[in-house]
This record gives structure tokens, C-alpha cells and sequence, in this order.
């Protein structure tokens, strides 16, 4: 076979790209997954006040803002020395949840809904929400929207906007919660409950229990033995905001575990000509390139990770999901496209911890915020919505800072994508001529990590562009698909 | 039924050139009789923030490779919405209005864009080019006509 580099320099209108590259034999050689990063936002922030990061950096995405603020908000808490009081910790910590309903909530109705709820062989131009919603009818679609809504006005509540908020700062929060506050939020907290155990009960009928989709989701191309890596809390269940990073082997057994600020000691970046996304690999295995099992330092993060590396849910009605996830796929759960029911089941979790939280006593204290002490360099690690989130932060004596590192969710995940997309178009593709089904199942394996490559642009037609090329032995284009304008 | 009417102005402002419409909503902060929204979210939840009005203007930025830099354009939803081609995070923002269009029935009598080319923009900043900082004004004029007459964008 030829030998074909993709220069990534080529690349023009898309920020991400899946190459196929076909062997003599029209059998699939290589899948690369392609992506570029937006540039330059260490050196952007560096000579700003620290304090402006977590209201800069929540603009980094338009769709988990939050992640990236609370983040940065637990960076600037350690960078300031100022640990916030248990208020200002419960605040944020129901934010977060809120956030989490409607972030997930999002993910499962417009990306993972079209492709497991609808007919396999729905042509592509159909295969998305304005089919679901004509599927299951426009008042249930509304009563969705409603629900989701309720997410929404929980976190203009709490953060002043729903989108970037202007909440969390060194030390607390900047606003405490009123009683009126309080007692609204308390009422919707009920209605994130409701959307949480529909959307599970839509998924149960129409995914869980089915056969032909277990079958699918156990299918072995579809499936990456892989180290995770996630938070724990001290109990040892998933935690969105505070613990340790856990990492487990694939086998299940454990392999690490650190306070989130040593990250540099466990992860390391490779880097791979033909895409400008780096290759985190957990360094105490070390990098043997884009391979799975024991003996390669590839982990994946996010919502299946979570599943795997902790021992369940702190609520009661997730913790049953949880289990019935471990009775139908086992531990560890390999299973990529299980990345979206343990999606699901997050979200019963997050709406329970809502209600409890909204109850805490001490929701309403008086006390937000911590004064600050000597500034030095702090590190916030969250799991967002798509996995493990780190932003670390180095500042002078005057708060002006003077070093940013970020790894976001989708590059700790970056060999997971590739290795899960090459699997899937090697069992999948055979010959040139593609049929759409088995051209959507090679982009379902991609959207259950749900990546999210710099989606803080607007620029229309509103939606990160991927391209799609396939090319034979010769390096020559056969096909190419795309969005865009 | 009164109709309401709103100029949605999107963009990042951590992004070059992309925050073209919050620029033009600070150009139309409280001159004109419609509500302007500066928002910087994704496509589902902007679409969920129309629910309320029965007229549209979507103001924004689209990427161009070749085309002029600071060029006006007008579409519809229908030119906007690309149903070939893949997914990928998040609902685009065409795939959302049609969304909220399903979903309102008659309720949502128009959709209209307004969009100035810009390049692709891959670096973070605040620097706007000047042609598309030169835009700015303009299309706040057609956007203030827009909603003095409730005629069509593109025919302003």
C-alpha cells in the first residue's frame, strides 16, 4: 500500500476530519481521526489578572461553559489560597448538577437519540432531532424542552446566566442565594427529576432492553480495552467536583491514584504528524502508539470512565440504573456506545443530587466567600460532562498571570476517538462503495465520546464542520462529505 | 396578537472576528423597538430563547474562505441548514431553528439571517479586522430597518 500522509496544514473550512485510507485489496488500512485546535489561548491570558479566567475561559465552549468555569474557578481557589466556605461549596456544587442536566440532557436528545431511536436505515438527511420530535410526537418534544428548561433557569439563578456564567470567583462565589432563590430553584429541581427518569425510561424501552442493541453495543468493533481515568470522591463513588484521579486498568483492577494538582507526574502528550490534537497517555505505561490493553498507556475519561473506575452513585435512583448497567454489560465496560446510557443515567444522578442540595442547610449562609491569601500557582481538575477537565494556573505576586495549561476532556480522549473509529471502519467497510447505515455506525462510534473541539465559534452555519474522506490504495479521493456552506 | 419581534446577535468574544454580532447588538442597545439578544451558547439553547417572539433576526458571523471579509450575506434557514453531512458536538444552530420552527407551529412567523464573512478564525483574541469592525455599522442599520418596516432582510 502506498503510503499517504495527510498534511493537516492542507485543511481549510474543517476542524475535524476522518480519513479512511483503503488497502490493495480495498479492505480498510488506517482511520485517522483529524482535528485542529483552536491556538494560542495559553499566550492570550497570560499578563491578565487571574481573577478574569474563569469569566474568559468560560467562553471557550458554548455548550459546557461551566465545566471550564468551575474549573477555573477551583484553579484560581488554590492559586489565591483561598479554600471557599462550605456555602459557597454547596452552591457550586448544585450549579454544577444543574449544569450537568442540561448539558447531558442536550447530548442524548440531539446527537445519540437520532441514532439509537430512530429506524438504522432513517437516511442521514433525517437522522436528527426534527425526526425525533416527529417521531415521538411534537407535545412530548415540547415537554422535554420544558423540562430542560428548568436546568436553564436553575443555573440563571445561581450564575446569573445560563450560558457563561458570572458566578464562581477566587475563594466562593459572588452571590449567595435568597430564600426566594432557594425555594424556585427547589420547585425545578423537581422538574430535572422528571426530564432525568423519562429520559432513562426512554432509553430502557428503546435501547437497554432491546437484544439487537446490546448485541450492538457488545459488538467487538465497537469495543476498546482501555485504562480510565476519573475523579472519586472519598467514598468512592463518581464525583463531578472534588476527590482524587482514579485510574484503572483494563482489566478493571487498580492502577493509580493521585491528588488532582500531580497530574504532570501521570499524564504525558504524544504527538502524531497528521493532526494537531496532542495524545495524552498515562506516562507510567508510556506511549506504544495508538493501541488498546494493558500495555498501552491509552486511557479514556467521561461518562463511561466514571462508570468504570468508580463503585457507583451517592442517589438512590441512579445507584439502581448504575447497577442494572453492570448486570447487562459487566465491569469494566468496554462497550463504547455505552458511553451514552451511562450518559443517561448521569443525568438521573445530577437532578437527585439537585433536590438534596436545594435542602442543605447551609445552601443559604451568609458566608461566600474566603478573603485572599499568598498567590502562587493553582490546578482545578472537574470532570465535566465529556471527562476529566484540568486547567492549571501559574500567577506573579500581583495576580497577573503567567502560565496556563489546559487539557480538556476530548484530547484526553483523543486515542480513544481514533482507535474506536479505526476499529469500527475496518469491521464495517469492505470495498468503496459504502452504504449510508454503515456509514453512520463509523460516525456513532465518534459521537459517543460527544468531542468537543473548541465549539465556542459561532461562526454559521453554527456547528463544528467534520469532514468525511475516504481514499483508495493510490491516495486518491474517492469520496468526500462534509457540512458547511 | 401583537407580534414580537428580536434581533439575535451571536458571537464569542474571545474569538476574533467571531464576535461580530455582539458588537453589532452594543450598536443597538436601546435604539430601536425590538428586543436584542447578545448571546455567546450553542445552537439548542439559542433556539430555546426565541420561543417568545414571533420575528426574528438572526445576526452572526460565517466563515469564508474566498469570499470578501466583512461582506454582508442574507439567509434562510433553509440556505442555512446543511441536513447532508456529519455530526458533531452540539446542535447546529440551523438544525435548532427548524427545531423551535416544529415545535411553535404559527407562532414563529420568520427566521431571518444576516451574516458578515470572516475568515476561519483558529486563534483566540479580541482584535476584530477592520473590515468586519467597518460591518458593524452597517448591518445595525439594516437591522434598525428591519425592524421599523418588519420587511424581509434582504430587502433592505
Amino acid at each position: 500500500m502506498k503510503r499517504i500522509v495527510i498534511n493537516p496544514a492542507t485543511r481549510l473550512e474543517g476542524h475535524a476530519k476522518i480519513a479512511i485510507i483503503m488497502d490493495d485489496n480495498g479492505e480498510v488500512q488506517d482511520a485517522l481521526f483529524q482535528t485542529v485546535e483552536f491556538k494560542g489561548f495559553e499566550s492570550f491570558c497570560l499578563g491578565r489578572n487571574a481573577e478574569e479566567l474563569p469569566v474568559i475561559t468560560s467562553r471557550i465552549c458554548g455548550v459546557c461553559p461551566w465545566a471550564h468555569h468551575m474549573a477555573s474557578v477551583k484553579a484560581t481557589d488554590a492559586l489565591f489560597s483561598a479554600p471557599p466556605p462550605p456555602t459557597a461549596l454547596k452552591v457550586r456544587e448544585l450549579a454544577y448538577n444543574a449544569f450537568m442536566v442540561h448539558d447531558h440532557s442536550a447530548v442524548f436528545y440531539a446527537l445519540a437519540a437520532p441514532d439509537l431511536l430512530l429506524d438504522p436505515d432513517t437516511p442521514r438527511a433525517q437522522r436528527n432531532i426534527l425526526e425525533l420530535v416527529k417521531r415521538i410526537g411534537r407535545d412530548t418534544g415540547a415537554k422535554v424542552l420544558t423540562l430542560r428548561k428548568a436546568a436553564a433557569d436553575i443555573l440563571t439563578i445561581v450564575g446569573g446566566r445560563a450560558t457563561h456564567p458570572i458566578f464562581g470567583c477566587p475563594g466562593g462565589i459572588s452571590r449567595g442565594l435568597t430564600a426566594e432563590d432557594i425555594s424556585t430553584i427547589r420547585e425545578k429541581s423537581r422538574q430535572l427529576v422528571e426530564l432525568a427518569e423519562l429520559t432513562n425510561k426512554v432509553f430502557e424501552d428503546s435501547v437497554a432492553s432491546k437484544k439487537e442493541f446490546v448485541d450492538l453495543f457488545n459488538t467487538d468493533a465497537f469495543v476498546n480495552r482501555s485504562y480510565y481515568a476519573s475523579l472519586v470522591g472519598k467514598d468512592g463513588r463518581i464525583s463531578f467536583l472534588d476527590g482524587d484521579v482514579r485510574v484503572i486498568k483494563p482489566d478493571g483492577s487498580p492502577f493509580e491514584e493521585f491528588k488532582p494538582e500531580s497530574y504532570l507526574d501521570h499524564f504525558e502528550e504524544a504527538s502524531l504528524p497528521w493532526t494537531y490534537m496532542k495524545f495524552p497517555y498515562l506516562k507510567n505505561v508510556g506511549w506504544k502508539g495508538l493501541r488498546e490493553g494493558e500495555d498501552s498507556g491509552v486511557y479514556r475519561v467521561g461518562p463511561l470512565a466514571r462508570f468504570n473506575v468508580a463503585k457507583g452513585f451517592s442517589t438512590p435512583k441512579a445507584q439502581t440504573k448504575f447497577e442494572l448497567f453492570r448486570d447487562t454489560l459487566g465491569s469494566p465496560a468496554h462497550q463504547t456506545l455505552a458511553y451514552q446510557w451511562a450518559r443517561v443515567i448521569e443525568i438521573l444522578h445530577a437532578a437527585e443530587r439537585v433536590t438534596e442540595l436545594v435542602d442543605d442547610a447551609e445552601l443559604g449562609g451568609k458566608e461566600i466567600r474566603s478573603p485572599l491569601g499568598k498567590v502562587g500557582e493553582g490546578v482545578g481538575v472537574v470532570e465535566a460532562p465529556r471527562g476529566l477537565l484540568v486547567h492549571h494556573y501559574k500567577a506573579d505576586e500581583r495576580g497577573v498571570v503567567t502560565f496556563v495549561n489546559l487539557i480538556v476532556p476530548s484530547t484526553h480522549n483523543n486515542s480513544g476517538i481514533c482507535l474506536s473509529v479505526k476499529k469500527a471502519a475496518q469491521h464495517l467497510i469492505k470495498g468503496t462503495d459504502i452504504p449510508e447505515p454503515v456509514f453512520n455506525r463509523v460516525e456513532m462510534l465518534y459521537r459517543a465520546y460527544d468531542p468537543c473541539l473548541a465549539c465556542g465559534t459561532h461562526s454559521l452555519p453554527g456547528s463544528m464542520p467534520l469532514k468525511f474522506e475516504l481514499y483508495d490504495s493510490s491516495g486518491r479521493l474517492l469520496r468526500a462529505e462534509a457540512r458547511g456552506l | 396578537m401583537t407580534r414580537k419581534m428580536a434581533v439575535v446577535c451571536l458571537g464569542n468574544p474571545i474569538l476574533g472576528d467571531d464576535a461580530f454580532g455582539l458588537l453589532v447588538a452594543r450598536e443597538l442597545e436601546g435604539t430601536v423597538g425590538a428586543d436584542i439578544l447578545s448571546l455567546e451558547g450553542g445552537g439548542l439553547d439559542v433556539a430555546l430563547k426565541l420561543i417568545p417572539y414571533s420575528q426574528v433576526l438572526v445576526v452572526d458571523a460565517i466563515e469564508t474562505v474566498a469570499g470578501k471579509v466583512g461582506e454582508m450575506v442574507e439567509l434562510t434557514v433553509e440556505e442555512l441548514a446543511t441536513s447532508k453531512g456529519l455530526e458533531g458536538h452540539a446542535l447546529s444552530l440551523a438544525q435548532a431553528l427548524e427545531a423551535l420552527q416544529l415545535l411553535s407551529g404559527d407562532a414563529l412567523r420568520s427566521v431571518e439571517i444576516l451574516a458578515c464573512r470572516i475568515r476561519p478564525v483558529e486563534t483566540y483574541g479580541e482584535a476584530i479586522s477592520p473590515a468586519v469592525r467597518a460591518a458593524v455599522r452597517q448591518c445595525a442599520k439594516r437591522a434598525k430597518a428591519w425592524v421599523l418596516e418588519g420587511a424581509p432582510a434582504r430587502n433592505l
